[in-house]
C-alpha cells in the first residue's frame, strides 16, 4: 500500500486530500476531488468565505455526525465518485447499509447533500 | 443671391409670426411678388415653410396654397425646359420599338385594366409609357445610381413624358408627369429641402409608378423606382440592398420606365394644367383604385404576386406619403406635390375622370393611408427600403409601425419527450413495447435510474425495515417523509410512540390513512386523526362482530336437526306381541289393566301439562279400554277371512248333499 495520508497533504488550497473530523474527533482523509464532487455541502465550504491560506491544512469538523457514520459517508464519496467514472453500460455496484446506520447516515447524507 | 436673402428673410419671418395673421399675409404677398427659381427655393426651404400655412383658415391659407401652386408650376417648367427635344424623338421611337417587346409583358395587364372603369386606363397608359420609356432607356440607364444621372433620368423622363404626352394627351398623365416632374425637378436640385422632398418624392414617386406598375408585367419596376428615387446619398446605401431577385435589365428598364412616367408627369406640369395636386391625386387615387382593382380581380393578371408586391409598394409609398403630409413641418419636408395632392380637398378637374378619381382616391387614400402605415413595414419585409433620411426618421418614427410577424413557433416536442422520459411506464413505452418482447426486471423501480444518493440509499434501507424504526432523533421530517408515508396504521403507531416530536406531521400522515381507509369517517373536534382513525377501527370491528353473529344465527337455525328421543305410545294404549295377544284374548286379558297403585283419573279431567300428565292420560285410556275389555274380548270372534268363508260354506253345501 502507499504512504499512508498525513495531514501534510492537505496544506494548501491545492491539496489532493481533505480532512474530515467526526464529533468525537476522529479524522478522515478523503480525496478533495472526490468530496467537492459528490458532497454540496463540502463543495461549498471549501469555496465558501474561509480563506485558504498557503499552510492552512483542509478540514472540515462535522461535530454532527458521528465517526462511525462519517466513515461510512466517507466510503460512499469515494464510491460514488468512482460510479460516476464509470462508462455507459456498464452496471454501479450497489451501496450496502446496515439498517441500524440508516438513519445515522440519513442524517449527515441530508447534511452533507450527498 | 439677394433673392434668397428675401426669401429666407421672410421665411423667418413667417416662422416667428405664425399667429399673426396679417403678417403672414404680409409676407407671402411679398414672396410672391419675388421672381424665385427653382434653385432659389429649394436652397432656402421657403417652400416647406409657405406649405405649412396652407392650413391655415382665411386669407392666409388661400395665399399660400396659390403660392405653393405657383412654385409648383414653375418647378414643372424648369423640368420641361431642361429636356431636350432629341430625347424626345428617341424617346417616341423606342417606345413604339418598345412597345411591341412590351406588348406581351403589357398584354396582360391591360387586358386587365380594359376590363376596369376607364380612370384605369389612363393609368394603364401611364405604365405603358413608362414601360415604353424604360425600355428605350435600358441600356442608357445603369443599375446603380447618381446624382448625376439621376438628373438626367429626371431630365431624360422629362423628354420622355413630353415624347410621351405627345403622343397620348393625357391630363393624368400629364399631372402624374408634372408631378414626377416637379419631383425630377427637385431631384436635380440638391438641396436639403429638397433631398428631404426628394425623398418623399421618391417614395411618393415610387408609389404612383407602382400603382402604374400594378399591371406591369414585372415588380421590379418598383425596385427600379426606388432606386431612383433614392437620393444620392442613399445610392450607395440602397444599392446593395436591392435584392437579387431584381435583374438588372428589369432595373433599368424600370428605371427607364420611371423616367418616362417623370418626364411625362412633368410634361403635363409644364403644360401648365391645374394644380400640380392633380398628378397627385391622381397617382394617389390611381394607385388606390389599382389596389382595389387588384385587390378585386387578383386572378386576371399574371402578375398577381407582383402586383400584390406592387400594391404593398404602393400602400408603402402612400402611407410614407400620408405621414409626411400630415406632418407639414420643415423637419418633415413632404413634397409640394404630395402635400398639396394629399390636403386639397378639391382640386379643380378639367375631366370628369379625374373627378371620378378624385372621390375614389379620397376614400381610398384615406383608407390606403390607414392600410398604409400597416403595410408600409411588411412592404419592408418583403423588399428591402432605402434607409430614410434623418428628416424622414422623424416623421416615420411618429408612425405606429404595425408590423406582425408571427414568432416562431416553439416546438412543443421537447416538453413531451421530457415527459416520456420520465414517466418510465408511460403510455407510448407500453404501446411500443406491445409487439415487442419486454424485457423483465425484478426489484424495484427505483433499480432503472440513476445512481442513487446516499439519501436515497438510507430512504430504501429504511423502507424496508419500517418496523424496526424507532426513535429517529434529530433527523428532519421531510427527510423521513417517504419513508413514513409509506407506513400503516400499526407502524405509524409504533413510530408515533417512539417519536412524539414528529406528532403534528405523523398526524397528517393518519389523515392521508383515515381517508384511504374509512372515507366514510368525519373528524370531530377535540379529534386527531389518528383518534379518528382508532374510532373509526372500532366501529368496524363493531360493525363486523354484529353481522357475524347474524349470519352465524341464520345459518344455526336452517341447520338439519338434531336426534331426539321421544316416548312410544304415549297418547295410546301399548301394542303387545301378536302370541302374547292371542293369549290375551283367550284368557279375557286383552285390553290391558293398570296397576292398583295407580288413581284412576277421569277423562274428564285432562291431566297439567308436562310428562306426568301426559302419563296419567294415558293410564287413564288404558282403564277406559280395560273397562271395555271382555264384551269386546267376547265379541271379536275368530272370523275367518271372507274368502275362506265362502270356501267353508261350499264345501258344506257339497257335504250335505
Amino acid at each position: 500500500m502507499s504512504q499512508p495520508i498525513t495531514e501534510q497533504d492537505c496544506i494548501g488550497p491545492d491539496a489532493e486530500y481533505i480532512k474530515l473530523i467526526a464529533a468525537d474527533g476522529k479524522g478522515f482523509f478523503v480525496k478533495r476531488a472526490d468530496a467537492v464532487e459528490v458532497s454540496k455541502t463540502i463543495r461549498r465550504i471549501l469555496d465558501g468565505p474561509s480563506q485558504c491560506k498557503e499552510g492552512d491544512i483542509n478540514q472540515i469538523e462535522l461535530s454532527n455526525i458521528a465517526s462511525q457514520t462519517l466513515k461510512i459517508v466517507c466510503d460512499f464519496l469515494g464510491y460514488r465518485a468512482r460510479v460516476n467514472k464509470l462508462k455507459e453500460g456498464e452496471d454501479a455496484d450497489d451501496f450496502p447499509i446496515r439498517p441500524e446506520d440508516a438513519v445515522d447516515v440519513l442524517k449527515a447524507a441530508n447534511f452533507l447533500e450527498c | 443671391m439677394s433673392v434668397i436673402s428675401f426669401i429666407e428673410h421672410y421665411q423667418r419671418s413667417i416662422k416667428k409670426n405664425e399667429d399673426d395673421e396679417s403678417r403672414l399675409l404680409h409676407c407671402l404677398e411679398k414672396l410672391s411678388n419675388l421672381t424665385v427659381k427653382v434653385s432659389d427655393l429649394e436652397a432656402t426651404g421657403i417652400g416647406r415653410t409657405v406649405n405649412s400655412l396652407r392650413k391655415k383658415p382665411g386669407k392666409v391659407g388661400d395665399t399660400a396654397r396659390g403660392l405653393v401652386t405657383s412654385w409648383m408650376k414653375l418647378v414643372e417648367n424648369t423640368a420641361n425646359e431642361d429636356h431636350s427635344g432629341e430625347e424626345k424623338e428617341t424617346i417616341e421611337h423606342n417606345g413604339y420599338a418598345e412597345m411591341t417587346s412590351g406588348d406581351k409583358e403589357m398584354s396582360s395587364p391591360e387586358n386587365c385594366s380594359e376590363k376596369y372603369n376607364n380612370g384605369l386606363g389612363e393609368t394603364v397608359k401611364v405604365k405603358e409609357e413608362k414601360s415604353k420609356s424604360r425600355h428605350s432607356h435600358k441600356d442608357k440607364k445603369a443599375v446603380k445610381e447618381e446624382p448625376g444621372t439621376r438628373h438626367s433620368r429626371s431630365d431624360r423622363k422629362g423628354e420622355e413624358s413630353k415624347g410621351h404626352e405627345s403622343r397620348h394627351s393625357n391630363h393624368h398623365h400629364k399631372r402624374s408627369d408634372s408631378s414626377h416632374k416637379s419631383r425630377s425637378k427637385d431631384h436635380k436640385d440638391s438641396d436639403s429641402r429638397s433631398k428631404s422632398k426628394r425623398s418623399h418624392e421618391e417614395t411618393k414617386i415610387k408609389t404612383e409608378l407602382e400603382e402604374s406598375d400594378t399591371y406591369d408585367p414585372s415588380d421590379f419596376e418598383g425596385l427600379k423606382i426606388k432606386e431612383e428615387r433614392l437620393s444620392p446619398a442613399e445610392v450607395c446605401k440602397y444599392d446593395p440592398e436591392v435584392p437579387a431577385k431584381v435583374k438588372k435589365e428589369k432595373e433599368s428598364s424600370h428605371k427607364d420606365k420611371k423616367e418616362k412616367r417623370k418626364a411625362e408627369e412633368s410634361k403635363s406640369k409644364h403644360k401648365g394644367e391645374s394644380s400640380s395636386k392633380k398628378p397627385k391625386l391622381e397617382t394617389e387615387r390611381s394607385s388606390s383604385e389599382r389596389k382595389e382593382r387588384h385587390d378585386k380581380h387578383s386572378k386576371s393578371s399574371t402578375t398577381k404576386s407582383k402586383s400584390s408586391e406592387k400594391i404593398k409598394k404602393e400602400v408603402k409609398k402612400e402611407k410614407i406619403d400620408s405621414p409626411e403630409t400630415n406632418t407639414m413641418n420643415g423637419n418633415a419636408g413632404p413634397s409640394f406635390e404630395e402635400a398639396l395632392g394629399n390636403l386639397d380637398s378639391a382640386p379643380p378637374l378639367k375631366k370628369s375622370k379625374d373627378k371620378k378619381k378624385s372621390k375614389k382616391d379620397k376614400t381610398s387614400s384615406s383608407s390606403s393611408s390607414k392600410t398604409s402605415s400597416s403595410t408600409k413595414n411588411s412592404n419592408s419585409s418583403f423588399l428591402p427600403l432605402p434607409l430614410p433620411r434623418t428628416e424622414d426618421l422623424a416623421s416615420l418614427l411618429d408612425q405606429p409601425t404595425l408590423t406582425y410577424k408571427p414568432l416562431p413557433s416553439i416546438p412543443q416536442k421537447s416538453s413531451k419527450s421530457q415527459l416520456s422520459d420520465s414517466n418510465m411506464f408511460s403510455f407510448s413505452d407500453v404501446i411500443k413495447n406491445k409487439n415487442q418482447r419486454t424485457k423483465v426486471y425484478s426489484g424495484t423501480k427505483s433499480a432503472l435510474t440513476g445512481v442513487p444518493t446516499l439519501l436515497e440509499i438510507c430512504q430504501k434501507v429504511l423502507l424496508e425495515n419500517i418496523d424496526a424504526i424507532e426513535h429517529v432523533g434529530s433527523a428532519p421530517f421531510e427527510v423521513l417523509e417517504p419513508v413514513f408515508s409509506k407506513a400503516n396504521a400499526s407502524q405509524l403507531l409504533r413510530i408515533q410512540h417512539h417519536n412524539d416530536h414528529f406528532y403534528e406531521e405523523l398526524d397528517d400522515l393518519w389523515r392521508t390513512l383515515v381517508e384511504t381507509e374509512f372515507k366514510s369517517a368525519i373528524k370531530q373536534e377535540d379529534e386527531c386523526w389518528c383518534d379518528v382513525y382508532e374510532r373509526s377501527m372500532i366501529e368496524r370491528n363493531t360493525k363486523m362482530s354484529e353481522l357475524a353473529a347474524k349470519i352465524k344465527a341464520n345459518t344455526e337455525a336452517r341447520q338439519a336437526p338434531q336426534r331426539k328421543t321421544m316416548l312410544a305410545f304415549e297418547h295410546s294404549l301399548a301394542k303387545p306381541p301378536r302370541t302374547i295377544r292371542k293369549q290375551q284374548i283367550k284368557n279375557g286379558t286383552a285390553n290391558g289393566s293398570l296397576p292398583r297403585n295407580v288413581a284412576r283419573p277421569t277423562y274428564s279431567e285432562p291431566g297439567p301439562s308436562g310428562l306426568s300428565s301426559s302419563k296419567e292420560s294415558t293410564l287413564a285410556r288404558t282403564v277406559g279400554l280395560l273397562r271395555e275389555g271382555p264384551s269386546t274380548a267376547i265379541k271379536s270372534k275368530k272370523r275367518p277371512a271372507p274368502l275362506m268363508q265362502k270356501t267353508l260354506q261350499l264345501m258344506k253345501s257339497s257335504y250335505r248333499r
